[in-house]
């Protein structure tokens, strides 16, 4: 494709195939590849790839490359590429956005929609954080406040707060899995600011006013939505999607944030086999 | 020769200052090395906190006080500094340390001092003056306590403004040890830049001293860290004792004080005729975070005391 290539990683053989999109933006897809690619013992074909900018893929600086927009046609090009017909896709989180985008662009494209820890409705989201930061105490978010309205972001007593929200509301376990590691580790910050932000709890990316919630009705394809009780895209921003979706389920894990696939995989699984499971021959 | 080092109102925050007189000094369990500045009829006798800093970040905020006639006698304590550092850990005892502040004294021949402590200086100097009250021209209390189970409280309640859960994750890491974990050590930072320093910046003597530090010696009379207290001081309490002073007392904190307010007011209320100060901007370093008010105070105390006013 024009501005680069990227690198896929294809597990498994069969007509059912499984595309993962992971979150970020601009981490590698070890994380979830490497949570995921299980699901060829249940007969899945599961394809991941590392989005342009990360991994073994190409890193273009160019800024412009940064939108969701461009993020949609590599997806479209990877299926195409691989001749991969009409997927499941799974998007975790910034994954979830991209799928979302997806689907509304591709319909034809799609078996199944599956939903990790994600949103459709940005503004909301950013209240729903402002509820989580309000947990570290009034002092702490005015701390917070002054620091990003001065701009002092990589102060330490600001990554200090951060790094509670991290443990508290994207990975709970006291030791983060090697692939978590390996992926945050290679995070590509270009298109994490573009798009995002310069942390999680903070939106000012271009993507800071996405709401794809009015449009949702239009993603006709069966769709899971999961999400961690704890998840820092939460609960409230997985039900605002249910109830935007014709034909979704929704599961709640109540001992995970942000990556149940990790914190609760025995419960986490069984609830993704299922699904697809059971609506895998739409 | 002395260095002043300025703020950006020209006020000498502290001086960097070659001592006039250094010393060796054998103490229980080794020697120290101890510094004495100026040659006034006055002398100001420093212990710093930690415990196991060396006296840098204690001694050169008020070496501008040589200039005002003052003699100042300081000493790294043992374990930090020019001083031994020898690794027994029975060593690391409240009356070694008591000890070892007469050894100090005694090499330098001062009959009586005026005390001027720092957080584990002034538990430390509170024990002293108990023992061996008749060295006591008056004391400077600051930014401590006499009461650690109170202090305890205190804490628990600093700890709570970070919400219940940060307060649960640090009951779990501190019940399992796990005190290097990234989430405990941020929670850690947060606190120490809310009751410690509140400066975004490092003043060089602190950094020395931190540089410094002797990590054993804090461990094993205070705990990991100044919000979890798991040393030997743990349960000491010398609030129903210190009613015994009988010199001027100056009690000093900062609104934000780790060691809080509420604790200066029980050792300033359990001894006849303290003074109590309270600087309002400030957390446990008044002498950096409100330079001026804190050597204003300090200066009207000590001229009050020795009858210089």
């Amino acid at each position: 494709m024009g501005p680069g290539e990227v690198v896929a990683y294809d597990f498994g053989a069969g007509e059912d195939v499984i595309l993962l999109l992971n979150g970020g933006p601009g981490l590698p897809c070890d994380y979830l590849r490497d949570s995921h690619s299980c699901l060829i013992d249940d007969g899945y074909r599961v394809v991941a790839f590392d989005q342009l900018g990360t991994g073994r893929s190409d890193r273009p600086t160019d800024p412009a490359l940064w939108t969701i927009t461009r993020y949609v046609e590599e997806v479209e090009t990877v299926r195409r590429a691989l001749d991969l017909g009409r997927v499941h896709l799974i998007g975790q989180s910034w994954g979830g956005w991209l799928g979302i985008e997806y689907a509304l662009t591709h319909p034809g494209a799609l078996r199944t929609l599956v939903l990790e820890n994600t949103a459709a409705d940005i503004p909301h989201l950013v209240s729903e954080l402002e509820r989580l930061r309000g947990a570290l105490g009034p002092e702490t978010v005015a701390m917070m406040q002054r620091h990003e309205a001065e701009g002092t972001l990589d102060h330490p007593e600001y990554q200090a707060a951060i790094t509670i929200l991290n443990y508290r509301h994207v990975c709970r376990l006291a030791d983060w899995p090697a692939p978590v590691r390996r992926s945050l580790d290679d995070w590509n910050m270009g298109p994490y600011e573009a798009i995002q932000g310069p942390n999680e709890f903070l939106y000012v990316g271009n993507l800071k006013d996405w709401n794809r919630i009015p449009d949702m009705g239009r993603i006709a394809v069966p769709t899971l939505i999961t999400v961690g009780q704890h998840d820092e895209l939460t609960p409230a921003c997985a039900l605002r999607m249910k109830l935007a979706l014709p034909d979704a389920e929704l599961k709640v894990f109540p001992n995970s944030s942000h990556m149940p696939f990790f914190e609760e995989p025995e419960a986490f699984f069984p609830v993704l086999r299922d699904f697809l499971a059971r609506r895998a021959q739409g | 020769m002395s260095i002043p080092r300025l703020d950006p109102t020209g006020f000498a925050v502290w001086e960097e200052r070659a001592p006039d007189e250094t010393r060796r000094i054998a103490v229980p369990g080794g020697s120290v090395v101890a510094y004495s500045y100026g040659d006034g009829p006055d002398t100001l006798f420093l212990l710093n906190g930690g415990p196991g800093l060396p006296c840098d970040y204690w001694r050169d905020p008020h070496l501008p006080l040589v200039a005002e006639g003052w003699r100042i006698v300081v000493h790294d304590q043992l374990g930090t500094g020019a001083s031994d550092h020898p690794d027994d850990p029975a060593l690391w005892t409240m009356a070694r340390y008591v000890a070892e502040v007469e050894a100090v004294l005694d090499a330098f021949g001062l009959a009586s001092v005026h005390f001027v402590g720092h957080s584990w200086g002034g538990w430390c100097g509170i024990e002293w003056a108990l023992t061996h009250p008749g060295r006591v021209a008056s004391m400077v209390l600051a930014n401590t306590c006499a009461d650690i189970p109170h202090l305890l409280t205190e804490i628990a309640r600093l700890r709570d403004s970070l919400g219940p859960e940060t307060v649960a994750m640090m009951q779990c890491f501190e019940a399992e040890g796990r005190f290097d974990h990234p989430a405990y050590a941020a929670a850690v930072r947060l606190l120490d830049f809310r009751h410690i320093r509140r400066q975004p910046f490092k003043p060089d003597p602190v950094r020395r001293s931190h540089a410094g530090f002797n990590r054993a010696i804090f461990e094993a009379i205070q705990g990991p860290n100044e919000y979890c207290y798991t040393g030997l001081i743990r349960d000491w309490r010398r609030i129903d004792e210190i009613g015994r002073f009988a010199w001027p007392v100056l009690v000093a904190t900062g609104t934000h004080d780790v060691l809080t307010p509420a604790c200066a007011a029980r050792m300033a209320r359990a001894i006849p005729g303290a003074e109590i100060v309270v600087f309002p901007d400030s957390a446990h370093s008044p002498a950096y975070e409100a330079p001026r008010a804190w050597r204003a105070a300090l200066g009207g105390f000590l001229r009050r005391a020795a009858g210089r006013a």
